[in-house]
């Protein structure tokens, strides 16, 4: 789904700064590969649907908003979440998977819809702050260790990714015209988990535009004559590293 | 071989934007982080969604190159 967003906003850039054709050309590649998703599921459903419908994700953010459901997402929260969809799966029917599937689909989403039509400006503000920073949280896997040494190690790493990240935020913020794509997903990501339930794995995708922050970050605070402590490693800097250090000039 | 494939592409995006020496820091991050490392031992779509999130990156950082 994060990966359709990006086709147009590529497409874009195309358009703006290169031939037409190469524009066409990576809406053509798009297309490519939707199009068997797309025949695949209208052969299935008899319905015209790049990916399912995502219901469950609307109505468990609804209860996040409302404070039903922690943003954890546990076990237990799962639970929570079945025992609040039930009735509704329970009333879904089909011959096949797909059918039934899709029949929670009509029977969920508009209970879904009614849910977050509830959610009122204050619970989103008092929640807002926690459901972010749950989402860029470290997402470690098994939860089961979430305690264990391995997981304050992996914090640390994480602290420190989204330290560095932020540093490099501010840079690429003030050089926006050339750093935008890094801020893209990100930003993208947060939004979309604004509406649909919030979840750290759900950031995961998003992480490696941190690290391209956070090597900005390094190559703005600590440019090379601080790094001559640290080995030396083959291989020659990027006409963009070489942009960045004439621009720091 | 994913966390590998996402390695060599955040090395890319690091050298366009910072440089040679910090997209080897970078590369040598991403696989010693370790929500990377427990999610190439889950079936969860996040790891191949996260591969192909950072190579259109790349592709967005190389479009907009001058």
């Amino acid at each position: 789904m994060f990966a359709y967003a990006a086709i147009p906003v590529a497409a874009g850039v195309l358009i703006w700064r290169h031939p037409r054709w190469m524009a066409a050309l990576v809406l053509a590649g798009a297309v490519a590969v939707l199009a068997p998703w797309l025949a695949r599921n209208y052969d299935l459903s008899g319905q015209a649907r790049l990916a399912g419908g995502n219901s469950a994700s609307l109505y468990a953010s609804a209860m996040q908003y409302k404070g039903e459901l922690g943003y954890a997402f546990d076990r237990a929260e799962l639970d929570k979440l079945r025992e609040a969809t039930e009735p509704y799966v329970k009333q879904a029917h089909g011959d096949t998977t797909v059918e039934r599937e899709i029949a929670v689909e009509e029977k969920l989403g508009p209970a879904a819809r009614d849910k977050l039509g509830t959610v009122s400006p204050g619970d989103v503000l008092r929640t807002l702050p926690k459901r972010v920073a749950y989402l860029w949280g470290v997402s470690d896997y098994p939860q089961v260790g979430g305690y264990s040494v391995w997981h304050r190690i992996a914090q640390l790493e994480h602290i420190l990714l989204l330290a560095l990240a932020a540093v490099g935020c501010w840079f690429a913020v003030r050089d926006l015209r050339r750093f935008w794509p890094l801020l893209v997903y990100p930003v993208f990501i947060t939004c979309a988990h604004l509406v649909a339930h919030a979840e750290a794995r759900y950031s995961v995708p998003a992480r490696p535009a941190l690290f391209g922050l956070a090597a900005l970050a390094v190559a703005r605070t600590l440019p090379a004559g601080r790094l001559q402590g640290l080995p030396r490693w083959r291989g020659k800097a990027s006409h963009g590293a070489e942009l960045s250090a004439t621009a720091h000039r | 071989m994913l966390l590998g494939v996402l390695a060599w592409l955040i090395y890319q995006i690091a050298q366009r934007v910072a440089g040679a020496r910090e997209a080897h820091m970078a590369a040598f991050a991403c696989v010693l982080y370790l929500p990377f490392v427990w999610l190439t031992n889950m079936e969860l779509t996040e790891t191949l969604a996260t591969v192909l999130c950072a190579a259109v990156l790349l592709m967005l950082i190389e479009a907009d190159r001058p």
